[in-house]
């Protein structure tokens, strides 16, 4: 720590508690308070929307509202003809990229395994939930699930488990708080990249991908 | 940029002229009013959680000094760095600092109005890095060179045939010569020339929706992906943000996610709500190799310390300048700096100082719309009025303001000579105006009559009096 910014601390920090009129304290976390560290510690969770019994409904749903496509699959052997289908119907050409999580499926000899180099016109990824009170598909970073994937390629498909449907954003917060470590990005996913800058009127594929699918799988992921 | 808030009352009569800009901030109503009340009225639980985040933003607010030494902690748990700065100026030092022993040539960025506070830009191009903005709406006005005129649609004041002229005579040197109108177009040549930046950029910087003390991690919300991209390519990771920002745990910072993205363009959730901390784990194969947060207070300890620690709760989502009529109709640039309509005249102020922003409290109706839509439930109308108060006090309104309040003021004090005078005045003005029943020109009332006749009254009773005269009868006395 530079000795500009340390000063900084111990001035910004300073301010900090004079303006709340307390007393100077050595600002380490070892010394907080009981009832900040307890309330650090209880994943208290505020007022939560209801959202009605049949969640996988209302995931389905909320993904197509914010136009993301779903459809259902019997099994995993399933997957690959599924993408291929897929990008033939859209019209998509161009290689593809898959998370080294999936690659043990039979893709394509030219399939590229990995992080997204920027060539690949679509992307293919496992979850680690999707949110049904949003339609937000959560993707976790990983050494097997490069974040490059969700971002970079036009076109994004993700794999989900219909166990892996959570209620509220709130339900994927234990599934994070089980990873060690915390992953470097978890990003909630919630429709293909759109902009309204010019003049207040949608349009889609600003940055990001311009087209998302799920392949909705019945079961639970593979661990 | 230069403070031009002073300026307010003839930025604002050349905005009213604008026909561009009246057309361009027509699409504030249609985007933003209609689309914020339909995804409310999907929530019923929507009070209930408003009230929650409030409770939860004045708790953090009156233990701040302690979560943001707990987010502090967990950053570095997780690898990154954190710094501080107490000043705008000091933040935009440390970023150049960072940019500098990364060995930066060119940043990507993601639409920060801290950044803007500080004038990152501004401080990178001095010291010979090319910032890129990359968010559409923020890189538009990089072109125009020109300030944002919404805090999360800072490119609205522009007519996409302004935004086809600024890509015309900026695209060439890549080659793209035809001057697109089409709005689809357009966004796909911007596409096509940030997605180049986006993997030439040596650092990425952005700001962020929120601190978790809990975990470390700061939460990215944009609906175009840009934030994500200038995140996880560039080798080195800035962000820049304010100390007000910290919440305890995730699912505080998720009570907030309820409320931000259905006020600020009303959808239930942003596209892109990301958490990051920290550069690339062991084993990751893409993100940064390094992350620094930048936690700056620039002011909001003095909002903390004084009256206007409520705007802390602000979570910057724009509902209030959306439904200010006086917004509307002005636009943002007439505010004169970072941050336009109601929150950025109570914000304004506080940072860069009343006596240089004195007449921003008064661009006001006391309407009270802001502070009804308002998802932090800011009472800002309550904080314009101490701002306006402060000017007062201060001596900072114009002599004729000033004489003219204390006029009046001395003469309220005393109820029977008010009553006398305004009996007197009313009386007057009915008789003087029985004729054409308003009147276009008065004296001392020139500022109301040049634009518009003011009505003459109704009948010789002031309401006093016709009070008075009904109790005697013995009418409307039963309460």
């Amino acid at each position: 720590m530079s000795a500009m910014t340390s000063d900084a601390r111990t001035r910004v920090l300073g301010r900090v508690r004079a303006a709340l009129g307390r007393e100077h304290s050595d600002a380490s976390p070892d010394t907080l308070p009981d009832d900040i560290v307890q309330r650090l510690a209880s994943n208290r969770r505020h007022t939560l929307p209801a959202l009605g019994a049949d969640l996988v409904q209302r995931a389905i749903d909320q993904m197509e509202g914010v136009l993301i496509s779903v459809v259902r699959l019997q099994s995993r052997d399933d997957i690959v003809e599924a993408v291929r289908f897929w990008r033939e119907s859209e019209g998509i050409d161009g290689a593809l990229s898959v998370s080294p999580a999936l690659a043990g499926l039979a893709w394509p000899e030219a399939t590229h395994k990995g992080p997204a180099t920027g060539v690949e016109s679509t992307s293919v990824t496992p979850c680690m939930a999707a949110v049904a009170e949003t339609g937000s598909l959560a993707l976790a970073s990983g050494a097997d699930t490069p974040a490059t994937l969700n971002f970079l390629p036009e076109n994004h498909v993700v794999v989900l488990h219909e166990n892996q449907i959570v209620a509220h954003i709130d339900d994927v917060f234990p599934l994070l708080r089980e990873c060690s470590p915390m992953p470097r990005a978890l990003n909630f996913v919630t429709g293909p990249s759109r902009t309204a800058d010019i003049e207040q009127t949608l349009e889609i594929g600003a940055h990001g991908p311009r087209r998302m699918h799920v392949l909705l799988l019945p079961g639970d992921a593979p661990a | 940029m230069k403070p031009q808030s002073l300026a307010f009352s003839s930025n604002a009569s050349s905005a009213l002229l604008d026909d561009d800009l009246k057309a361009a901030l027509g699409h504030v109503k249609t985007g933003f009013i209609g689309k914020r009340l339909d995804a409310i009225s999907l929530v019923p639980e929507w009070e209930r959680i408003r009230q929650d985040a409030a409770t939860l933003k004045n708790h953090v607010l009156d233990n701040l000094d302690h979560y943001l030494v707990a987010y502090e902690a967990s950053v570095q748990r997780n690898g990154g760095q954190v710094h501080w700065a107490s000043s705008s100026e000091e933040l935009a030092a440390k970023v150049v600092d960072i940019c500098r022993e990364a060995g930066a040539k060119m940043v990507t960025k993601g639409k920060s109005m801290v950044g803007e506070e500080a004038d990152v830009n501004g401080a990178l191009e001095a010291a010979g890095i090319e910032p890129i903005e990359t968010d559409l709406g923020e890189y538009i006005i990089q072109l125009a060179k020109e300030p944002p005129s919404h805090i999360i649609a800072p490119a609205v004041h522009k007519t996409k045939e302004q935004v086809a002229d600024l890509f015309h005579e900026h695209h060439a040197q890549y080659g793209l010569t035809e001057r697109l109108i089409d709005r689809t177009a357009l966004v796909n040549e911007a596409r096509t020339v940030l997605r180049e930046k986006f993997r030439a950029a040596d650092v990425g910087i952005t700001g962020a929706n929120f601190l978790i003390a809990e975990t470390g991690q700061h939460v990215l919300v944009t609906n175009e992906g840009n934030g994500d991209l200038t995140s996880n390519l560039p080798r080195v990771q800035i962000v820049v943000v304010g100390i007000e920002k910290v919440v305890p745990t995730l699912e505080d910072a998720s009570a907030m996610l309820r409320l931000l993205a259905r006020s600020a363009t009303g959808q239930h959730f942003s596209n892109y709500t990301s958490l990051m901390s920290g550069p690339r784990r062991d084993g990751d194969t893409d993100g940064p190799e390094a992350f620094h947060v930048v936690l700056v207070d620039n002011h909001r300890t003095d909002m903390l310390a004084g009256d206007l620690k409520e705007m802390l709760r602000c979570i910057r989502c724009g509902a209030c300048m959306n439904h200010c009529p006086v917004y509307g109709a002005v636009g943002g640039h007439a505010y004169g700096w970072v941050y336009p309509g109601p929150m950025g005249s109570v914000v304004t102020p506080a940072m860069i100082g009343v006596e240089n922003a004195k007449e921003l409290p008064h661009a006001c109706t006391l309407n009270g719309r802001c502070a009804e839509v308002c998802p932090m439930s800011i009472p800002l109308p309550k904080l314009l009025r101490r701002h306006r108060q402060t000017t007062f006090e201060e001596g900072l309104q114009s002599s004729g303001a000033r004489y003219g309040l204390g006029l009046w003021a001395s003469v309220a004090k005393r109820p029977r000579l008010y009553r006398l005078l305004t009996r007197i005045g009313v009386a007057s003005l009915s008789r003087l105006g029985r004729r054409r029943g308003a009147f276009s020109r008065l004296p001392l009332a020139g500022a109301w009559t040049r634009a518009r006749d003011l009505p003459a009254p109704q009948g010789q009773s002031t309401f006093m009096a016709l009070y008075a005269k009904q109790r005697q009868g013995g009418q409307g006395s039963s309460t």
